[in-house]
């Protein structure tokens, strides 16, 4: 088990370093010691912001896709498939038309409470089973996002616009007001699902089983729905949709750690930022000097992931 | 022990429970029988607090159970469902200690005597030589020790359990029946819903028949299965026989088709 960890904190050390030494601008080891004030500038306004922007999206995506995971008992959720992405970008999206920049995140938060409060009715009320919960989770996500693309195209203010390109998942235009805002929500809250990760570890066995043992089953459920709808409303409106980072970092950290969440969710809150750190210093040097928006790269990797999940066909036992 | 006055139950339309009283002792072994949809099920769910009865009370030692904080009840009695929809890869020993949670609580942590109590039962259980072996590799006689046990490690006085051996062989039916009865001989109250009539005759100490919801008839084995009741209940001929070994009561069933040539 310390070897394992030492490997999670080696991989965040090494995607931080990576972060912020290569870009447009490449920092080699030695160049690193002797910096310009030009260089270091760049370093410090620019990139070691937005290591920490996709840190934070990163963690709180992956912490928040391992609790859906458990409190649902559904493999396949997470703040994407369960169409929670979609809801808060639709959020945002008239968040903007409102124009009061810094309400953004709690229109956010709204959007994503009223997708989740959608899909959990509906399948409450028609029994859906799992891989039904996501369909419909899925074709939310596109509702919204046909909602967000109407309103772009016919709002042709300018500001407006780069607003809803960032939505498609993009951290290169994070919005800086509320980088510090996120990162301090989103680790406090982080740190509350932590904490309680015995009380996912028995929800995760069945509801019935989780009530005998002690909890209330509906009380857990609602706060945890609500911490995630924040964090979650937090990370679109830092990054846009970013798709399936709650998918694959939860099950790769099931795997090598074992599915008990106190343990669990810490390192996903870890390895989900170190791989989100990754992935867009990926998207923004794989065809340098233009980036591509890394929900792209995510989608890509997470696409193929889910798909080999539902191949499986037995995917419970993935878990 | 547990004081059950005059309940209804229902899940929309009609009464799946119809005032159903009765009473258990402390230390008895009460077998639920009754053919499917009866309600055996439903009851048990309702002693478990899984569900809320429209009428009635529930006493546990003198005190209405929804004035239990449901953490405190949990530490009291302990529910086993009929299936375990199974999720997560727990190992044999962290899915056990879950059955802690009432003791360390949201915030807590195992502590000594905790793992002390986890590890009696494994061993109690034998299932201590698969203790990082994962549940779901298990087969299903080992799986539902490791789940009797994980209800164990709540220390409950009461435990309630939904058939517990409908889907095993009667080698291994007989091998759990003996750790409940073991369990119940510890001092620990059982209240179980059997499928098969002659199990519950032989290890439980009173029987309680239901029948579309009420309860039919109530008592000793001697007393509930007689072949008047269970042809009644059933609405299939059955004949009612001693067990030669055990003295209880033994049904046969006697298949229609080939009493009507």
């Amino acid at each position: 088990m310390k070897t394992k960890y030492t490997a999670v904190f080696l991989f965040l050390v090494l995607s931080v370093i990576a972060g912020l030494s290569l870009g447009t601008e490449f920092y080699t080891l030695p160049r690193l010691f002797s910096l310009s004030p030009t260089d270091k500038s760049i370093l410090l306004n620019i990139r070691a912001p937005r290591v920490l922007a996709a840190f934070i999206i990163g963690a709180g995506l992956s912490i928040t896709g391992a609790v859906l995971q458990a409190i649902l008992r559904n493999p396949l959720a997470e703040s994407y498939t369960l169409g929670i992405s979609g809801g808060a970008s639709l959020g945002i999206a008239m968040g903007v038309i409102i124009g009061k920049t810094a309400l953004i995140p709690s229109f956010a938060f709204i959007g994503a409470l009223l997708s989740i409060f959608i899909v959990l009715l509906a399948s409450i009320k028609k029994r859906f089973s799992n891989p039904t919960v996501i369909l419909l989770g899925v074709a939310l996500n596109f509702l919204f996002s046909s909602l967000v693309l109407f309103i772009m195209a016919v709002a042709k203010n300018e500001q407006f616009q780069s607003t809803m390109f960032r939505l498609i998942g993009d951290i290169s235009y994070f919005p800086y007001q509320i980088l510090y805002t996120g990162i301090i929500v989103i680790t406090i809250l982080s740190i509350f699902l932590i904490l309680s990760g015995k009380v996912y570890d028995v929800i995760s066995i069945g509801d019935e089983k989780a009530v005998s043992i002690g909890i209330n089953i509906e009380t857990e459920k609602k706060l945890a729905l609500f911490i995630c709808c924040i964090i979650v409303g937090l990370c679109v409106s830092l990054g846009g949709i970013i798709g399936f980072v709650g998918l694959v970092i939860p099950h790769i950290t099931r795997f090598f750690f074992g599915p008990s969440h106190r343990r669990a969710l810490t390192v996903n809150f870890i390895t989900g930022g170190g791989f989100l750190i990754l992935t867009d210093t990926l998207a923004r040097t794989i065809i340098r000097p233009l980036e591509i928006p890394v929900g792209v790269i995510t989608g890509f990797c997470g696409g193929l992931f889910f798909l080999a999940i539902l191949l499986k066909g037995r995917y419970t036992e993935m878990w | 022990m547990f004081k059950i006055e005059g309940i209804n139950f229902s899940y929309g339309k009609d009464d799946v429970l119809k005032d159903i009283s009765f009473e258990i002792q402390k230390g008895e072994f009460l077998g639920i029988i009754g053919p499917n949809g009866s309600g055996k099920t439903t009851l048990l769910k309702v002693l478990a607090r899984i569900l809320k009865p429209y009428r009635g009370k529930i006493l546990l030692e003198n005190e209405e159970i929804y004035e239990i904080p449901l953490s405190e009840y949990a530490k009291k009695v302990a529910y086993l469902p009929s299936m375990i929809e199974f999720s997560f890869s727990y190992t044999v020993e962290e899915f056990v200690s879950l059955g802690r949670f009432p003791y360390t609580g949201r915030y807590g942590q195992l502590k000594k005597s905790d793992r002390d109590i986890v590890e009696n039962v494994l061993e109690q259980f034998e299932i201590g030589q698969y203790r990082k072996r994962k549940v779901w590799e298990l087969s299903d006689g080992e799986k539902q020790r490791v789940f009797i046990a994980q209800v164990i490690t709540q220390q409950a006085s009461v435990i309630i359990l939904d058939e517990p051996v409908s889907h095993l062989d009667i080698g291994h039916s007989f091998k759990i029946m003996d750790i409940i009865k073991e369990i119940n001989r510890s001092g620990i109250t059982v209240i179980s819903v059997l499928h098969e009539l002659n199990l519950a005759s032989e290890y439980c100490t009173k029987l309680l028949l239901l029948n579309k919801g009420s309860i039919f008839s109530e008592g000793t084995a001697e007393e509930v299965i007689t072949y008047q009741n269970i042809e009644k209940v059933y609405q299939t001929k059955v004949l009612v026989y001693k067990n030669p070994h055990t003295g209880k009561p033994y049904v046969f069933g006697i298949p229609a088709i080939l009493l009507t040539r």
